[in-house]
């Protein structure tokens, strides 16, 4: 009785930890094969996004911002901290700053990226690069054309001690736009709309004074500094 | 020779394993079973195409392996190890989903993974692939697989058609056509969900009636010829 | 890093992002409820309960994997962590308190396979939550879905007393009336942002 016991118990440990070993093994054999794919899906649907709101742009190159608020270089991918790409022009001067950012929509986590161009101290264009809203109604935050030029030459003008911006962007209601930091919510989508004006709202009131402060960590010879 | 015997029978009922899946015993309409993770991606018809594919995809491979060691796997840890296999498909189909098309595993989002939770998957496996060869069951998951597919086309046809106006994307009607956008939010998927349910039942009703007026008439003829073929009696 | 406040993800998760009503996760229990109005609060409070360990367990099982690098195993493993914790819970309510077993113990087997708990953990992983938040976000989804469920049971009663036609009978007019339940949350998009 017992060894029959016994021999039941070692049967189940055989079964789970071997199926266990052949699960694993099989998982890890399609991640392996499907990772370079995966990743360069990523950087193709990165690079478009970024060609899509800084157009004039020669070359990237992606920084993350460390502990010490210092931008730097980005090795590796999973450093933690805010990441941004920075476009060049062909001699090398910063065409625009693209900043990714996300935050709650209506129905899920809306992911964007927007066009930060320090000489202008405007936002110069914005991409939403996912979005679980509601399709024909909140999905309209990335088709809707009206709805994208506003961001075209969003003021996010610094105070003079560039330590906050000067006006916080405000998403207001559809064709009520009168400063040039107000976003024109777009009707029958307002929560949407809103949505992603509260989420470049909270992303700019850190990042463009942060940026404005540290632009000098942008420039080519610093970046060969740090090699 | 007695395999040719039983491979033979086993073809024709094997293509009964395969139909049986798609109407007769329909996962959705007439078991209702597996809605729970589905429902949310049938707003649109690729969306919901793309997520009956892939359930297919798990159930098939997640049959094939379960009907393979069902003899090795000792009783009391055998849900445990169907889950285990399951979670592995499903793992795999989440990251060839990835490789195939980013924009439509972004659409998708968490649901892929959720196939993993699909009461069809592991009620196929306990009922069936635990208790027959790999053929069968095989065939079984993909008919089952497809049948789900089909159920979960019908819904997202109809909520992106009224909806949205357009099937798979293509616009169908005219610009000045008014969405009926309800059928894009959640409410939407219940009231179609149940729409096509009492379609269902209804025509389930009227098939059955028709057989059970077949079955009378036959009975009837059967008790006819038999009081012809025995004169003398009085019936 | 998710920088929503606790209110809002509580609001979110109970009311605006009804688990069942906006999510369709959990519809099992929920449309085959019968209509008794304390098993209902009963399952609805167990829910509650078994997502609550869930949460915290995944997370935790999160940030290991994360330490090793091995996000590939994130599914295999939430669903052998949440069906080893609902285990292991139930052994445990049977010994410490019999009577909490009685109340809530029959449901938490039924519970595992549950696409809500999974979805819960996978949600917050994808959103990035902290551990508080995690905690907030299992009460809220388990406070919406107890609401959902007793909002369904009550309709359920009247509805036996009512004439249904035989086409609509069972599964069909319950997704009806869940469909107009889910409208009605649909009320309360933007509350609390």
């Amino acid at each position: 009785m017992e060894s029959a016991i016994t021999r039941v118990n070692w049967q189940m440990y055989q079964s789970l930890v071997g199926a266990g070993l052949l699960c694993a093994i099989l998982i890890v054999s399609v991640f392996t094969i499907t990772a370079p794919v995966i990743k360069r899906n990523k950087e193709e649907a990165l690079q478009r996004a970024l060609f899509s709101i800084l157009p004039q742009v020669q070359t990237y190159k992606a920084f993350v911002r460390n502990q010490h608020g210092r931008f730097v270089i980005r090795d590796d991918e999973t450093a933690p901290g805010q990441v941004v790409y920075v476009g060049y022009h062909q001699d090398n001067k910063i065409a625009g700053i693209a900043v990714p950012a996300n935050g709650m929509g209506y129905q899920d986590t809306i992911e964007l990226l927007y066009a930060y161009e320090p000489t202008r101290q405007a936002i110069v264009g914005l991409v939403i690069l996912s979005n679980r809203e509601t399709p024909g109604l909140g999905s309209k935050i990335e088709s809707d054309a009206v709805f994208h030029n506003n961001f075209k030459q969003l003021d996010v003008a610094l105070t003079a001690n560039q330590s906050s911006l000067l006006h916080d962007i405000e998403t207001v209601k559809s064709g009520t736009k009168t400063n040039a930091w107000e976003i024109d919510g777009i009707s029958g989508a307002t929560i949407s709309s809103k949505a992603v004006g509260t989420i470049v709202q909270k992303n700019a009131a850190v990042l463009i004074p942060a940026v404005a402060q540290r632009v000098k960590d942008f420039t080519i010879e610093q970046t060969h500094n740090q090699r | 020779m007695s395999k040719l015997i039983t491979s033979g029978s086993g073809d024709t009922s094997a293509t009964d394993e395969f139909i049986k899946g798609l109407w007769r015993e329909n996962p959705i309409f007439v078991q209702v079973l597996g809605m729970c993770p589905t429902l949310a991606v049938t707003n649109s018809a690729n969306n919901a195409l793309v997520m009956g594919l892939a359930t297919a995809f798990v159930l098939t491979l997640s049959n094939s392996i379960v009907s393979l060691i069902r003899h090795r796997v000792p009783k009391q840890v055998r849900i445990a190890t169907y889950i285990m296999i399951i979670a592995t498909f499903v793992t795999v189909v989440d990251y060839l989903i990835q490789a195939i098309s980013l924009d439509m595993h972004k659409a998708l989002g968490a649901f892929v993974p959720l196939i993993v939770v699909n009461c069809l998957i592991l009620g196929r496996a306990e009922a069936f692939a635990s208790k027959n060869p790999m053929g069968k069951s095989l065939l079984d998951g993909l008919g089952m697989g497809l049948g789900f597919t089909i159920a979960l086309l019908c819904l997202g046809i109809t909520r992106e058609l009224i909806g949205n106006g357009s099937i798979f994307g293509w616009a169908v009607f005219a610009d000045s056509y008014q969405q009926w956008v309800i059928m894009l939010l959640p409410s939407g998927g219940f009231f179609t969900l149940g729409l096509w349910l009492i379609v269902f039942n209804r025509l389930k009703r009227k098939t059955s009636t028709i057989t059970i007026i077949k079955a009378k008439a036959k009975t009837n003829a059967k008790t006819i010829v038999k009081s012809n073929a025995t004169p003398g009696t009085t019936p | 890093m998710n920088d929503a406040t606790l209110w809002s993800i509580f609001i979110n998760a109970s009311l605006i992002n009804n688990f069942v009503l906006a999510y369709f996760l959990g519809i099992c229990p929920f449309l085959g409820v019968s209509g008794k109005l304390a098993t209902a609060t009963r399952m609805g409070a167990s829910v509650t309960f078994v997502m609550l360990i869930a949460s915290m367990s995944t997370y935790g099982i999160h940030a290991l994997l994360l330490m090793i690098n091995a996000p590939y195993l994130n599914l295999i493993a939430y669903i052998v962590v949440i069906a080893a914790t609902v285990q292991i819970v139930e052994m445990f309510i049977k010994k410490t308190s019999p009577l909490l077993f009685r109340t809530l113990g029959i449901f938490l087997p039924l519970i595992t396979t549950n696409c809500a708990i999974l979805g819960l953990a996978l949600f917050q992983t994808n959103r990035g939550y902290n551990f508080i938040q995690c905690i907030v976000y299992a009460l809220g989804a388990g406070a919406g879905f107890t609401l959902a469920l007793v909002l369904m049971v009550g309709l359920r009663e009247k509805l036996e007393l009512a004439n249904v036609p035989d086409t609509f009978k069972g599964t069909a007019v319950t997704l009806m009336l869940a469909g107009i339940l889910s409208l009605v949350f649909m009320g309360f998009a933007g509350l609390g942002s």
